[in-house]
């Protein structure tokens, strides 16, 4: 059974009076436990394609699954629960909530699910040693480096042990070898976990380690639309 | 939702500057309104001691039915005789919250010392039952020489003024005249005993107080046009009238029953103006606050979109983001508010301190500034600043929450 499949999805935006056509038509399925990347040049619909699959946006036209579920038939809390209990969400500026330390932000998922202090804490603590901060527990985002926050991102994206992590450029405010050890701290997690990754990039130094490639270009997608 | 109150404060603590304007209007707000009820509640106390006390109306005043509409022209048929008032002034004492029921007379005319003349109005009361009503009060407007008493049956307690426009002094004498109930001149020597501040203008240079028997000698009765009664605790005036209106209409007494606040068309009317400025006030401060608010969290909400978005994409439902920023309002009410306790403390310390005066429109005599503290109403204030504070944000609150996910976390 697929996790996410995507039917002849169209997005198009109003700018100002002209009609964007960001996605013309894709149609994708991905497994579970899968390790995508979706590349393509800036302008090619990547982040619009990871929005409506990570259910914060909906489709012009056609039809969305995420776990057999349609995402354009739920209702708007229904989509917030789907969101909190099976994705998780990291982002290119990391989007950490600035007033709290990284086990706060970590627990965050977990609070708003309505887990007990102690266990999320629990959780949240674990995370953040797997992705080697347990040294930062304490620190609030702006006394830790981009790398870190982004780490700290990706532990609270895992903290509710989601079947589906969308990254959207999570390496494009990092430098290389931190792009490098992101992308590894992330595909590491996927083997070990079994938690399928969807990210985004155009950045090809970060591809080697991906085990499928979609290429997006002008809203279409040219490559790797199917599973090899 | 402690965590959720947590974010509220550290963003609160965040925006050291925005937040301190926002607690500073909400805490000048609360004290000022809480300092003016304070105020004014004092004032109250003193006008409702100066009318039951003072003047002595005591908390209630017994008149024979039709004696306010028609006594003035045809007094003899609405006063009450001996016998009623007994009868009624026993029925009255029965009641657990009667002090004491007592007969007074009203009596007007003129007053001379020998060369001049003018007129007075004059309450005949029993001197002991007088004293008893004064009770504490009687110290804060003493009388200077000598107070009424059943013993000098023609010495009185004259007004201020009065005595000085007559150049009496206690222990001077003059004349009292005035139309008996039958229509005839009657003029009977006084004693000046006393001299007293009423603390009225109006009144100062016309009032004296004389015996009962006096009052009923001048007038040529022995009759009494009222029964003043007095209560122990003015909170149950109007309980009070409904039950003494059905006990004396059960025994077959036709009267009309007023209260002090009825009678003291002085309190009703201050009160009347105090209870307009208190509500000008307090729109302002209401206005003041849930701009504030308004404003703090509108600004807020900007700033934050894009935290907002990524609430929203974590699985923050709508409900929880207005709950946010909703919490946020309501604390900055909560800090407002004690800061605003601590504000008004120390004002209240400082007017207790310094003690300052003034002279009122109409009084005679300066009156101390005194502000009361009310922690009831204080906390009632405080309940209600922060139930403002929370509508008020839950505006920009709800705004925020309707945002599109993907509009939010693209903000800049």
């Amino acid at each position: 059974m697929a996790l996410i499949e995507t039917k002849d999805i169209k997005k198009d935006y109003l700018l100002g009076e002209t009609v964007v056509h960001a996605l013309r038509g894709v149609n994708l399925t991905i497994d579970r436990g899968e390790f995508v990347a979706i590349w393509g040049p800036s302008g090619s619909g990547k982040t619009t394609l990871l929005n409506l699959i990570g259910a914060i946006d909906e489709p012009s036209s056609g039809q969305v699954f995420i776990e057999d579920q349609e995402v354009a038939l739920l209702s708007d809390n229904r989509r917030t629960e789907l969101r909190n209990g099976s994705i998780g969400f990291i982002f290119q500026g990391f989007n950490l909530i600035p007033v709290l330390s990284a086990v706060e932000n970590v627990m965050l998922p977990l609070q708003i699910k309505g887990t007990s202090f102690p266990e999320a804490r629990d959780r949240a603590l674990s995370r953040l040693d797997e992705v080697g901060l347990s040294d930062f527990v304490r620190h609030r985002p702006d006394k830790m480096s981009g790398g870190q926050q982004q780490r700290v991102a990706i532990a609270r994206a895992l903290v509710a042990n989601p079947s589906l992590v969308i990254a959207d450029e999570p390496t494009a405010n990092l430098d290389s070898d931190t792009s490098r050890s992101i992308i590894g701290l992330m595909r590491s997690l996927n083997e070990k976990e079994k938690t399928t990754f969807i990210f985004s990039t155009h950045d090809q130094r970060v591809l080697d380690r991906v085990e499928r490639l979609v290429r997006l270009e002008d809203g279409r997608i040219q490559d790797g639309g199917d599973k090899k | 939702m402690i965590k959720w109150m947590k974010i509220a404060l550290r963003n609160i603590l965040k925006n050291k500057r925005r937040s301190f304007v926002t607690l500073l209007a909400i805490a000048m707000g609360f004290a000022a309104v809480s300092l003016f009820r304070g105020y004014i509640h004092n004032t109250y106390q003193g006008l409702r001691e100066s009318a039951i006390r003072g003047e002595g109306l005591g908390h209630l005043t017994i008149y024979k039915e039709g004696w306010l509409e028609k006594g003035k022209i045809d007094p003899d048929n609405y006063m009450f005789s001996q016998e009623e008032l007994q009868k009624i002034a026993d029925l009255v004492e029965e009641d657990e919250d009667v002090i004491l029921a007592t007969p007074q007379i009203h009596i007007s005319g003129l007053v001379s010392n020998g060369r001049t003349s003018t007129i007075f109005l004059a309450n005949g009361v029993i001197p002991r039952d007088d004293k008893t009503i004064k009770g504490a009060w009687a110290a804060f407007r003493p009388v200077r020489g000598n107070e009424l008493s059943d013993k000098k049956a023609y010495g009185v307690e004259m007004a201020q003024d009065l005595a000085i426009h007559l150049d009496l002094k206690p222990g001077g004498y003059g004349v009292v005249m005035a139309a008996t109930l039958d229509g005839q001149m009657n003029a009977l020597d006084i004693e000046v005993a006393g001299v007293y501040n009423t603390g009225s203008d109006a009144t100062n240079d016309k009032y004296l107080r004389v015996p009962f028997k006096f009052a009923q000698s001048l007038y040529d009765t022995e009759k009494a046009d009222r029964l003043v009664v007095l209560l122990g605790n003015w909170e149950k005036t109007e309980r009070v009238r409904n039950r003494l209106l059905s006990t004396l209409s059960g025994a077959g007494f036709k009267c009309e029953i007023k209260t002090w606040n009825e009678l003291s068309l002085f309190y009703s009317k201050v009160k009347g103006m105090f209870d307009m400025i208190f509500m000008f006030i307090f729109s302002i401060v209401f206005i003041i606050v849930v701009m504030s608010v308004i404003n703090t969290m509108g600004m807020a909400v900007l700033e934050r979109t894009r935290e907002i978005g990524t609430l929203r994409a974590l699985g923050l439902k709508r409900r929880g983001v207005s709950l946010l920023f909703a919490i946020e309002g309501a604390m900055l009410g909560f800090l407002g508010t004690i800061l605003g306790i601590v504000l008004n403390i120390a004002i209240w310390a400082v007017i207790r301190t310094i003690e300052p005066t003034y002279i009122p429109p109409g009084v005679s005599t300066p009156v101390p500034l005194t502000v009361n503290l009310l922690p009831q109403a204080m906390f009632s204030l405080m309940v209600f600043l922060i139930f403002l504070s929370l509508i008020a944000a839950i505006l920009p609150a709800r705004r925020a929450a309707q945002k599109n996910v993907v509009d939010a976390l693209g903000h800049v």
